[in-house]
């Protein structure tokens, strides 16, 4: 009963969706717009909730215990309930102490996890640069190419780079993502057909 | 140690939070509070404004109030401001007016102080539900209240009780409600709905004193003192002039044709007049317009100062001027703007502007049409205070012209549309157009002198985008764009087969582009036969020295410049005696998909409520349709004992004027009461009411109200205006299929036809699936392509069981809706039954809190399967944080801290992906990713050991399980690629070589 009510409701409502698809008539719109999506508005502050039960299971056992670097867990903890309190005693406009913790503690921070990227996608292409095959030295005239078209001296080389950028970008790169596109998709629906016809449950837990 | 580093850091934090607290604001209070009257308004609306506080204030809203007296005044809205900034101006505004939120289900139950204020401060959250403190209040507003649907029909509750001495309340968008002549008290049916029933807006009423207060809320959310309550009272004014009036004289065939805008607030106009008067009776005129202006400053000052002596106006004169046209405004929707009146010639030869409905009957001189002067007016509707305001445009002469100067008008075709459903009608018409947007020069020769000036320059090549506007029944095949120099020398011709929006055109002869070129275009579409060898489109190209770039000129077709003139699609549903406007739309726009929504709500006007009860009164009437022979609106009230009793009421009034006009003495009073019998035995002999009337269950018999109501509301006749905007337009007769229907109503469709290709493709694929797995349980042994990516996870897992390292499992940075996190959720199962049978530690952190349920489900039930129930740990499958880069940061940390010796990062990734990646690169970990995130392939690639590309993914669960359900699928997906690949093969031999029928065969999407 665990799996097979569970299952029955994936099946029925996968292929209730699929028939969604091909039918535009008011019936199958009103079941999505007005039923399924209220719904899942409806469900997800009650997910949100399990979320921050597990933090503080987490957490709590952690600081409880005195976990190897416990005091980690008192800052989420100061970080959540600092901040859910300021935005319930406070609101949540401009000026108000949640949003100076956004803008003066969670968008730097995010800000400079973002930036390390620059860093990080040196370091990466100087790995992926490195000339040791064809396949790479290939890689890499194309990335100089399409790195000098983007910049200005690119064009004042008056070699065709610019186009011989478009022409990387526009054709070898696009056919490739589209190969790659048109095998996602079918795995996509491999893998949907596979829930919906209840051949892969692993999502239920566990294997089968 | 770590305790005082703990503490230290806790003491920064304090003080960090301490110094963001400023100083709370001085008491402050808003000065000079005004409330005024907007102008050329219904008498709707007021004007607040007051002094914005300092900056130094640090205000994050204002607050406004209103009430009806001095002592209760409650929350209306708030203006929201950047503490940092402040207000830049000097004044900050606020308008109560048009329809805004009364009440509805949102509101308090009870009645609330405003927060932080003094015991006697008059100031109150919201309006509660509380109907004994909200019901006194409707009288003083115009409340609509907006009722959904199966609300309405069958949900409200019958009431019964004394009518009320005044008019019902306005604001009912319904038209034709109840026509009793009957005086006395009278039982009176309302429909009784709870305040969760409706949602209630409400309009000021003209001449209605109204209290309003501001007052501030600084960033501490401090409430700062009110100031002084102020009165306003809204006057209904005179509509705007209108600003723009057009008239054109058509002569040959005597019409007059009248164009113009309308002032922005038409609320309350009842209608559109034309005027036409002498030349020499403008002095008289514009006396009689001051007159009206004079009459309308008397009425308000009486109202001001109701004790205040007006003097009448001296000598007044008779307006010249003679309507020659007026309909009623299409309010709420958008009202035509364009009209004509053709000239009659009797059999004397005398000329005259006729319309008998209207009473119109003024003669005119075709010969002397430049004598006669044309104004416009907009008449308010008249009530009980106001008189009904008329205002004049300025009086302008008509431009003759003949037919041939109008523009010609395509044939219209109107359609339900396909594939929907049922809330569009397609309206298209006229031939396709392709219009040059854009030129960019790709190749130009340049002569410079020896200090880099330039001396002469030669464009040789351009790319030229275009644009292309079609509809349903033309399909372009191909275009061909001839280029030709400024003597008309063809230099270029390029033959678009595929449409691509761009064209690239290159003088052949050596011709400097820049000196102008004239594109000509063509088209051969699925209606070449229509479209004809003459449908040519012209375009110039011509240098701008300014931006130093070719420019578009204006798109031709003959001798009409396309781009002069406007499309305005006009209907009419069956349930009104007027055409709306539908969209007005540019001359290139070959297509329209008019929107023709359901029903959802019912417009009531609320004046009436039962406090004990807790229940708004309506009235119980719809109107559901339109009788164009007896010009009335049809209306049904809900409940079956109501429309009994009207039926009576009708019967009766029939049967007394009968009486009444068998006796009369005169043919004008029979006449008279013979009106009357028509109009009360139209309503008895109606087929709507009388079917209703047959209905005996309510529930039933609404339903079939709310059918006819829709069927009305959404059928409609269509017609077209071309027009220059400035009255030489042409207006389509009204449009009839080949059946002669002329009303179109549109159609809830079963099957998107255009998905028939979608569904052919999935029916063969699951066919594919279904007969691959069959042949994988009779024991076909399918040859897989090795994925290395896939057998290295068992390596890898054995490489932290031999390290003693924990496993990193990242399951994907999105929700379950995403099929990347499925297929990352099913390898997690194959991963945490082997780190269970290895007894390695498997830390799985979660950024969606729906996956993390699941991910704990999946492993703990791997470690069931694995015969390890007792190593299953909840904590370590949990919630990190929803935030992109704070997640990252936690991952980042649990791989520098707990060292993890495998990391595997498999579903959707975004921008994160690489620093994830990175970090676990420079910690020595085996990482294996795979992600169908096209963007973030290339970083995996090159920080991880290994990468399941795009559908690798979804293919690692079946892989790794080797049951024959899932290599079946497997299969099935090689032969699927294996033909998609294949038509797109020999899609694109085909179209290389002009052949587009095979991709034409393929729907667009």
């Amino acid at each position: 009963m665990k799996r097979t009510i569970p299952l029955l409701i994936v099946i029925i409502l996968g292929f209730t969706f699929v028939a969604h698809v091909f039918i535009p008539h008011k019936i199958s719109q009103d079941f999505y717009f007005e039923w399924y999506l209220v719904w899942t508005k409806a469900m997800s502050p009650f997910l949100v909730l399990l979320g921050v039960m597990s933090l503080f299971m987490i957490h709590g056992t952690k600081i409880q215990r005195k976990a190897h670097n416990w005091q980690y867990s008192v800052f989420v903890f100061v970080g959540l309930i600092g901040t859910a309190a300021a935005g319930f005693i406070w609101g949540r406009q401009d000026g108000t102490p949640y949003m100076w913790i956004f803008e003066n503690i969670q968008m730097p921070l995010g800000a400079t996890m973002f930036s390390l990227l620059a860093f990080y996608i040196a370091s990466a292409a100087y790995k992926a640069f490195r000339a040791r095959s064809i396949e790479a030295t290939v890689l890499l005239v194309a990335a100089i190419i399409v790195m000098l078209g983007r910049i200005p001296l690119g064009a004042a080389l008056k070699i065709g780079i610019p186009e011989t950028t478009t022409w990387i970008l526009n054709v070898p790169n696009l056919a490739a993502k589209r190969g790659i596109a048109l095998g996602v998709g079918l795995g996509m629906v491999a893998t949907s057909l596979k829930i919906i016809l209840g051949i892969e449950r692993t999502y239920l837990g566990g294997g089968d | 140690m770590i305790v005082r580093r703990f503490l230290s850091g806790l003491f920064l934090s304090t003080l960090l939070v301490l110094l963001w607290i400023p100083l709370a604001a001085q008491d402050m209070k808003v000065q000079n509070l005004v409330v005024e009257d907007v102008a050329d308004d219904d008498g709707t609306g007021l004007q607040i404004s007051w002094e914005p506080l300092p900056k130094e204030a640090r205000i994050i809203e204002y607050r406004v109030y209103r009430g009806i007296s001095s002592d209760s005044l409650f929350y209306i809205g708030r203006i929201p401001v950047n503490p940092k900034t402040g207000v830049a101006s000097d004044r900050m505004y606020f308008y109560d007016k048009s329809y805004n939120y009364f009440l509805d289900v949102r509101a308090s139950g009870k009645l609330k102080k405003e927060k932080q204020q003094a015991p006697d401060s008059p100031l109150y959250q919201e309006l509660p539900k509380d109907l004994s403190i909200t019901g006194p209040m409707l009288k003083h507003y115009r409340i609509l209240g907006v009722i959904p649907k199966k609300e309405f029909y069958y949900h409200t509750t019958k009431i019964e009780r004394e009518a009320p001495a005044e008019e019902e309340a306005e604001g009912d968008l319904e038209e034709g409600e109840g026509e009793e002549e009957d005086e006395g008290p009278e039982i009176e049916t309302y429909a009784g709905l709870a305040i969760r029933q409706l949602t209630m807006y409400k309009k000021l009423i003209p001449d209605h004193e109204y209290l309003y207060t501001v007052l501030a809320v600084d960033q501490t959310g401090k409430f700062l003192p009110y100031c002084e309550p102020q009165a306003g009272t809204p006057r209904n004014n005179a509509p705007e002039k209108t600003k723009e009036f057009y008239s054109v004289y058509v002569n040959d065939i005597h019409r007059l044709q009248f164009e113009w805008s309308l002032p922005l607030n038409n609320d309350d106009i009842r209608s559109h007049n034309v005027y036409m008067m002498h030349k020499d009776d403008l002095p008289v005129f514009q006396q009689y317009v001051a007159q009206l202006k004079q009459q309308e400053k008397n009425l308000l000052a009486s109202k001001i100062d109701t004790s205040a002596v007006i003097p009448e106006i001296e000598n007044p004169v008779e307006n010249p001027a003679q309507r020659i046209f007026t309909r009623p405004t299409a309010y709420p929707y958008t009202s035509v703007k364009t009209c004509y009146v053709d000239m009659t010639q009797d059999e004397n030869g005398a000329w005259a502007i006729q319309d008998e409905d209207n009473r119109i009957n003024v003669p005119i001189d075709p010969e002397m049409m430049g004598d006669y002067l044309f104004v416009f007016s907009l008449i308010e509707y008249p009530d009980e205070n106001y008189p009904g305001f008329e205002t004049f445009s300025d009086p302008i002469v008509t431009k003759t012209i003949s037919d041939a100067d109008l523009p010609a008008l395509p044939a219209i075709t109107v359609e339900d549309k396909e594939n929907d459903k049922g809330d569009y009608n397609t309206v298209f018409w006229g031939k396709p157009i392709v219009n040059l947007t854009k030129a960019v020069i790709i190749s130009e020769d340049r002569e410079e002198d020896e200090d880099g000036e330039l001396i002469r320059s030669t464009i040789k090549k351009l790319l030229v985008n275009y644009e292309t506007q079609t509809n349903k029944h033309f399909k372009i095949y191909n275009m061909y764009f001839d280029v030709f120099d400024k003597d008309g020398n063809q230099i270029d011709t390029v033959n678009e087969f595929y449409q691509d929006n761009k064209i690239k055109v290159s003088a052949s002869n050596g011709y400097n582009l820049k000196d102008g070129v004239t594109i000509s275009m063509r088209f051969k579409t699925n209606h070449d036969e229509e479209i004809g060898d003459d449908y040519v489109l012209t375009q110039e190209l011509f240098f701008n020295d300014t931006s130093r770039s070719m420019e578009p000129g204006k798109l031709m077709h003959g001798a009409e410049i396309v781009d002069d003139y406007y499309y305005m699609i006009t209907k009419q549903p069956a349930n009104s005696a007027n055409f709306r406007e539908a969209k007005k739309l540019s001359g290139f726009m070959r297509q329209l998909d008019d929107t023709i929504n359901y029903e959802r709500s019912i417009f009531k006007g609320v004046s009436e409520y039962d406090a004990d009860k807790g229940i708004v009164l309506v009235s119980t009437s719809l109107s559901v349709n339109y009788d164009y022979e007896n010009e009335a609106s049809i209306s049904i009230p809900i409940y079956g004992s109501v429309l009994e009793e009207d039926k009576k009421d009708a019967q009766e009034i029939v049967d007394e004027y009968t009486a009444k006009r068998d006796s009369a003495a005169t043919d004008a009073e029979k006449d008279h009461f013979q009106m009357y019998i028509d109009h009360y035995s139209a309503q008895l002999d109606n087929e709507i009411l009388a079917k209703a009337a047959q209905i005996k269950d309510d529930k039933k018999r609404n339903h079939f109200i709310a059918k006819i109501r829709e069927k009305a509301a959404r059928n409609f006749k269509y017609r077209m205006i071309k027009s220059d905007g400035q009255a030489a337009f042409r207006m389509s007769e009204v449009y009839k299929d080949a059946k002669g229907n002329e009303r179109f109503f549109p159609v809830s469709n079963w099957f998107d036809t255009s998905k028939w290709a979608m569904l052919i493709a999935t029916i063969i694929f699951g066919g594919m699936v279904f007969f691959m797995i069959s042949r994988a349980r009779k024991g076909h042994d399918f040859y897989l392509r090795p994925i290395a990516g896939i057998e290295e996870i068992d390596n890898a897992i054995g490489r932290a069981t031999e390290m003693g390292r924990p496993i990193l499992f990242v399951p994907s940075m999105s929700g379950l809706n995403d099929v990347a996190t499925l297929a990352a959720l099913a390898i997690l199962g194959k991963v945490a039954k082997k780190a269970a049978e290895y007894d390695t530690k498997l830390i799985v952190p979660c950024r969606d809190y729906i996956v993390m349920p699941i991910a704990q489900e999946i492993v703990k039930e791997a470690h069931y399967e694995a015969g390890r129930p007792d190593t299953y740990d909840k904590g370590s499958v949990f919630f990190l944080t929803t935030s992109q880069f704070a997640y990252v940061a936690g991952v980042n940390g649990i791989m520098i801290r707990e060292r993890t010796a495998t990391n595997f990062y498999l579903g959707m990734f975004y921008a994160e992906s690489l620093i994830m990646t990175e970090t676990g690169s420079t910690t020595g970990a085996i990482q294996i990713s795979g992600t169908d995130a096209v963007t973030q392939i290339p970083f995996f690639i090159t920080t991880c050991d290994y990468t399941l590309i795009g559908e690798e993914l979804y293919a690692a669960a079946a892989y790794l399980a080797r049951e024959p359900l899932m290599l079946g699928t497997l299969k099935a997906q090689d032969y699927a690629k294996f033909i998609i690949l294949a038509l797109v093969i020999i899609g694109t031999a085909l179209s290389s070589s002009h052949l587009t029928f095979f991709i034409r065969a393929f729907p667009d999407k």
